[in-house]
């Protein structure tokens, strides 16, 4: 449906992939975020997208890479997830790029909180490139939420 | 006799007494033998027989009588003495007075021929002392004249000397003073040069005091050429400066280009998803999209390449600023360097004024000292023309002296003339004898 076109992106020092139709669209990111109660340390607040609050998720800190360098260009990837709406927060956007499905396939996933978020590597322009699962993606965001709202306090 | 004084008083007047003639007690001689033969010739013929006996007493008698008459009453005997006298007189000797008899009453001839040459031999004495206290005392006067003359003979001498050191000290000093002179026209020359070198040395002093102030001028100039340029190049610094900051409003410019095309690439990136999202109606906008992501990407190129630009160009302002500054600041010190150099021509050219001056001053003073050389020469010219007419006066007094000299040997000669002659005089003076220390014959 998309012809295997992907949104790639930088977060945390790697280059990181989405489906072109998981991908809404791409704003750049403006601090500060309005705080969202009860939430994990990696929602970093909510943001006003033309009237519309979109929780936004450090995308580094979810993966548990390294926070990206104050000065760097930040970028806010709107999700399409049903009748809500998610927002990653990103370092720089490459563009929109052909992944060959062939060369997709599970290789050095991380473990931990981001396990299972990466689906696989790919090479778009010649550079490896991490491929996202959106589906585990969101359920984890819905964890992170969830777990806020669970934890007292 | 008469005139000579009275020496012989008893001459002038005979002693009294009765004159006999001689003639007439001879007479009386013979009447007395007469007499006496008379009366003897009876009584010897009475007595004595004998007529050859008688004739012999009677002859005896005779020559008794007459014998002892004559003796008795002529005294012939005194011109034996007399004689004796003469002769002694006529020898020379006038020693021993002329035998007298003491028998005074009664005088004849003899006795006045006695008295007469008594007084002769008198006269005589004192002719001859007077001629020997003459002779001595002109002997004496000759000595003493010939002393004089050797006594004048050696102050002659010694004036000679004198006149022989004063000529040679005449001849010294002429030849000093000729020295002197010499001496002083080399000095005159030497001051000459001296005022000459004085001279050259004002107007080099001259030509380093103008060559000072031009420098000083030429150093003002440059001073204030300096001024300008380092008016200039603080302009230039300014304008750079502001350039500078012209540059980075490039770059703010550029800032806002690059992130226009960095929205516009997001756009574009939006444009594509949503075309995507259209399927297949979305296609032709995709492309659209496509292009205007490039054109976004090529002009983020650029303006990466204008901030890159701009920013190297601000560098460099701001580098030729701080050299600007460093050069001001090189300047400025330069102008201090000028001033000092300004400054240090000022004080070239005052000192080499007073320098001029002094210098000045010595050329005046050798000028005075030439004249004064000059004046000295005159003098020594004088003291020469003196010195040789010393040394003329010298040789005219040598002359003099000379011929002192050989009047004062005449004299000597004459002198010692005179002398022989006293001697001569006094050797035949000699032979009378005056004195009857030693005689004899007395």
């Amino acid at each position: 449906m998309s012809d295997g076109r992907h949104v790639v992106f930088a977060a945390g020092g790697q280059r990181f992939a989405l489906p072109l139709e998981d991908v809404r669209e791409v704003v750049p990111a403006a601090p500060p975020f309005a705080r969202v109660p009860r939430c994990g340390p990696e929602v970093k607040g909510g943001m006003n997208l033309r009237g519309r609050v979109v929780a936004v998720v450090d995308l580094a800190a979810l993966l548990r890479l390294p926070p990206a360098a104050p000065g760097e260009p930040a970028h806010v990837v709107i999700l399409e997830a049903e009748r809500r709406a998610l927002g990653l927060l990103v370092g720089a956007v490459h563009g929109v790029e052909p992944l060959a499905p062939d060369e997709e396939g599970a290789a050095d996933a991380p473990a931990g909180a981001g396990a299972g978020l990466v689906r696989g590597v790919a090479r778009a322009g010649g550079r490896s490139v991490a491929l996202l699962d959106v589906a585990t993606l969101e359920s984890q965001v819905k964890a992170l939420f969830g777990a806020g709202s669970a934890r007292p306090g | 006799m008469r005139g000579r004084g009275g020496e012989a008083p008893s001459l002038a007047a005979p002693p009294a007494g009765i004159t006999v003639s001689l003639q007439v007690e001879i007479m009386v001689s013979y009447l007395l033998l007469g007499a006496a033969l008379i009366v003897a010739i009876p009584a010897v013929s009475e007595r004595v027989h004998e007529p050859l006996l008688a004739v012999a007493a009677v002859l005896a008698l005779t020559v008794a009588l007459g014998w002892g008459l004559t003796l008795a009453l002529a005294r012939v005997s005194r011109l034996a003495r007399l004689k004796a006298s003469a002769i002694e007189i006529s020898r020379g000797d006038l020693s021993k007075s002329v035998a007298r008899d003491g028998r005074g009453r009664v005088r004849d001839e003899i006795d006045d021929l006695a008295l007469s040459i008594a007084a002769m031999q008198e006269n005589l004495r004192d002719l001859v002392s007077r001629i020997q206290g003459a002779a001595r005392s002109v002997a004496d006067s000759a000595n003493e004249l010939s002393t004089s003359a050797e006594q004048v003979n050696a102050s002659t001498d010694e004036v000679a000397r004198s006149m022989e050191g004063i000529a040679s000290g005449a001849g010294e000093q002429s030849a000093l003073v000729e020295l002197a002179s010499k001496v002083i026209g080399e000095m005159a020359g030497s001051i000459e040069r001296t005022a000459c070198s004085a001279e050259e040395a004002a107007r080099a002093s001259a030509e380093t005091s103008a060559g000072a102030a031009r420098g000083g001028e030429a150093a003002r100039l440059a001073g204030e050429k300096v001024m300008r340029v380092f008016a200039r190049i603080e302009a230039a610094s300014e304008q750079v400066f502001a350039f500078g900051e012209r540059t980075k409003e490039i770059g703010k410019v550029v800032d806002v280009i690059t992130s226009v095309a960095q929205r516009t690439n997001l756009l574009a990136l939006n444009a594509t998803i949503e075309a995507a999202r259209a399927g297949e109606y979305g296609r032709g906008f995709a492309v659209v999209a496509d292009e205007v992501r490039k054109l976004a990407e090529s002009t983020g190129r650029s303006a990466e390449q204008i901030s890159g630009l701009a920013a190297d160009i601000s560098g460099r302002a701001v580098s030729v600023v701080g050299t600007m500054k460093e050069s001001v600041s090189v300047l400025g010190e330069g102008r201090e360097d000028l001033n000092a150099i300004i400054r240090s021509m000022e004080d070239i050219s005052r000192i080499a004024a007073t320098g001029a001056d002094k210098v000045g001053v010595i050329s005046q003073s050798a000028r005075e000292q030439l004249e004064g050389s000059g004046d000295m020469v005159e003098a020594m010219d004088h003291i020469s023309d003196v010195a040789t007419s010393n040394a003329r006066a010298t040789e005219g007094v040598r002359t003099a002296t000379s011929e002192q000299t050989a009047a004062v040997a005449q004299m000597a000669g004459a002198a010692q003339e005179l002398s022989n002659l006293s001697l001569e005089l006094q050797s035949v003076v000699s032979r009378f004898r005056l004195e009857a220390d030693a005689d004899p014959r007395r």
